[in-house]
C-alpha cells in the first residue's frame, strides 16, 4: 500500500521532494475539490488549494494521528485558507442552499478505505435529515467561516436563533453518528 | 481554575467554536474553560469532530494540469533534489514548526494566545486538537550524521497510535540499501526495516513498536558497517 500519510507528511515537512509529490498526488483533487465548494471553481480555488499544501507543510508537526486521518486534517487547513480568503472579499453571495444541494449529491467514485466511505455516506444522510435552516447555519459556519451574528444577518434571523440553529443542527449530526455506531457494533 | 458552573453556557458555544463561528473573545473564553474542565474538552472533541467530517463531503475535482508543480515550486522543491544549504533551511523551518506545537503542549494550562487571522485559527486547532490528547503529542528530530559528523539527513520520530519513525536522507556516502536498527534506553538494539538510498537521498517510514521516549539512537548500517546515526536527546 506504499508509504503511510504520516510518514509521507514528515517527508514533505522535512523538504523531501520524492514525498511531498506523492502526497499532493495523493491528495490534491480532495483539497482543490473543498477549496472549489467553498470559492467556485476558479482561479482562486486553484490559490486557496496551493496554499493549503503549504500550510501542511508549515504546520505538519501540528498533526495528530491520534485525533483523525491526516486527510481530515488537511481538509481543515484547506477550509482554513478559503475562510481566509473570502474574508477579503465579503462583497461575494455565498448561497449555502447550493452548497448544501453540492455536499448532499451522491458521490460513488472514491478510492479511499472503505471505513471512511462509509463514515462519509452516514454523514451525507445526517445532513440531509436535517432541516434546512439548521443544515444552512451549520454550513455557513464550518465552510465560509460565519460567525452566528453574520448567519443571523444573512439569513434575517436573531443571533440568540442562529445560536440555537448551530447548536441543534450540530447536535442532531452528532446523534445521528452515534445512533448508527450502536447499530453496527 | 476549574469553574463547573460555567458549563451550561459553555454548551452553546462548545457548538460554535467546532464549527468555528465563535468570535473571537469567546473562543478565547471556552478554550480557557475546556482547559480545565474535561467533560467540555470531551464534548468539543466530539464535536468538531463532526464539524471536521462535514468537510469530507466536497466532491473530489481535478485541480488545473500545473496544480503539482506550482506547490511544489511553492514548497521551494521544484525541479532538482534538494540537498545540501537549501535543504537545511527548509529542514530548520519545519523543526521550528513542530517545536511550536511542543511549546503549545507543554503551556497547556496557561493562558490562550489569541491572534488575528490564519495563525489564530490554526493556533485554536491546534491547541483544541492538543487538549484531547492527555498527554499531549510527542514529536522528535534528530540529525542523522556520519562517523565524522557530517549531517546526512533527518529522523524523524512520532509518537501516537501508531507510533512511527521516517528515515529522511539527504546526502548519503554511499548508494544502496540500509538496514535500520533502533537502539532502545536499555541497549536492545533491534533491526526495523531498510532504507533504499539511490543519488545519495531517500525516504522510508516505519511502525515503531516501542515509545519514543524509550528510543536512545537509530543506526543504519550497510553491510554491518554502521556508516550513519542519530542520537535522540532524553
Ligand atoms: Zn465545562
Amino acid at each position: 500500500m506504499g508509504v503511510s500519510d504520516e510518514a509521507l507528511l514528515a517527508g514533505m515537512a522535512a523538504g523531501d521532494p520524492q514525498a511531498a509529490t506523492t502526497f499532493v498526488r495523493r491528495y490534491q483533487s480532495r483539497v482543490y475539490g473543498l477549496a472549489a465548494a467553498i470559492v467556485g471553481r476558479s482561479a482562486t480555488a486553484d490559490d486557496v488549494a496551493q496554499e493549503a499544501f503549504v500550510r501542511a507543510w508549515r504546520f505538519a508537526g501540528g498533526y495528530d494521528a491520534r485525533r483523525g486521518s491526516v486527510l481530515s486534517w488537511l481538509l481543515t487547513i484547506a477550509r482554513n485558507a478559503a475562510i481566509d480568503t473570502i474574508r477579503l472579499r465579503r462583497d461575494q453571495p455565498y448561497d449555502p442552499d447550493i452548497l448544501l444541494t453540492v455536499l448532499s449529491a451522491d458521490e460513488a467514485s472514491d478510492d479511499r478505505q472503505i471505513e471512511q466511505l462509509a463514515d462519509t455516506d452516514q454523514m451525507r444522510t445526517a445532513l440531509r435529515g436535517l432541516p434546512r435552516e439548521q443544515a444552512a447555519a451549520v454550513v455557513l459556519a464550518t465552510f465560509y467561516g460565519f460567525s452566528a451574528r453574520e448567519i443571523a444577518e444573512r439569513e434575517r434571523v436573531p443571533l440568540g436563533t442562529a445560536k440555537t440553529r448551530i447548536r441543534l443542527g450540530l447536535a442532531r449530526l452528532r446523534d445521528h453518528f452515534e445512533v448508527s455506531d450502536d447499530k453496527t457494533a | 481554575m476549574t469553574r463547573p458552573h460555567d458549563c451550561p453556557a459553555m454548551r452553546s458555544l462548545l457548538a460554535e467554536l467546532a464549527t468555528g463561528a465563535a468570535s473571537g473573545h469567546e473562543r478565547a473564553w471556552v478554550l480557557g474553560h475546556v482547559t480545565g474542565c474535561p467533560a467540555c474538552r470531551a464534548e468539543l472533541d466530539e464535536l468538531a469532530k463532526v464539524a471536521d467530517g462535514l468537510l469530507m463531503l466536497a466532491p473530489p475535482a481535478e485541480p488545473p494540469p500545473e496544480f503539482e508543480s506550482a506547490v511544489l515550486k511553492r514548497l521551494g522543491m521544484a525541479g532538482s533534489r534538494t540537498v545540501g544549504r537549501r535543504y537545511s533551511r527548509r529542514m530548520m523551518l519545519a523543526v521550528g514548526g513542530m517545536a511550536a506545537a511542543l511549546l503549545l503542549v507543554s503551556g497547556g494550562s496557561a493562558t490562550v494566545v489569541y491572534q488575528q487571522g490564519e495563525t489564530d485559527r490554526a493556533l485554536a486547532d491546534q491547541y483544541r486538537q492538543t487538549l484531547s490528547i492527555a498527554n499531549g503529542r510527542y514529536l522528535k528530530a534528530a540529525r542523522l550524521t556520519t562517523p565524522s559528523g557530517a549531517q546526512s539527513g533527518t529522523v524523524f520520530l512520532y509518537q501516537g497510535s501508531p507510533s512511527w519513525l521516517l528515515v529522511s536522507i539527504s546526502s548519503a556516502p554511499t548508494d544502496g540499501r540500509y538496514e535500520i536498527h533502533v537502539r532502545d534506553r536499555g541497549g536492545v538494539l533491534r533491526t526495523i526495516g531498510a532504507c533504499q538510498v539511490k543519488d545519495h537521498a531517500g525516504t522510508t517510514g516505519y511502525q515503531l513498536d516501542i515509545a519514543v521516549a524509550h528510543v536512545a539512537e537509530i543506526q543504519l548500517t550497510q553491510n554491518s558497517q554502521t556508516p550513519l546515526t542519530a542520537t535522540l536527546p532524553n
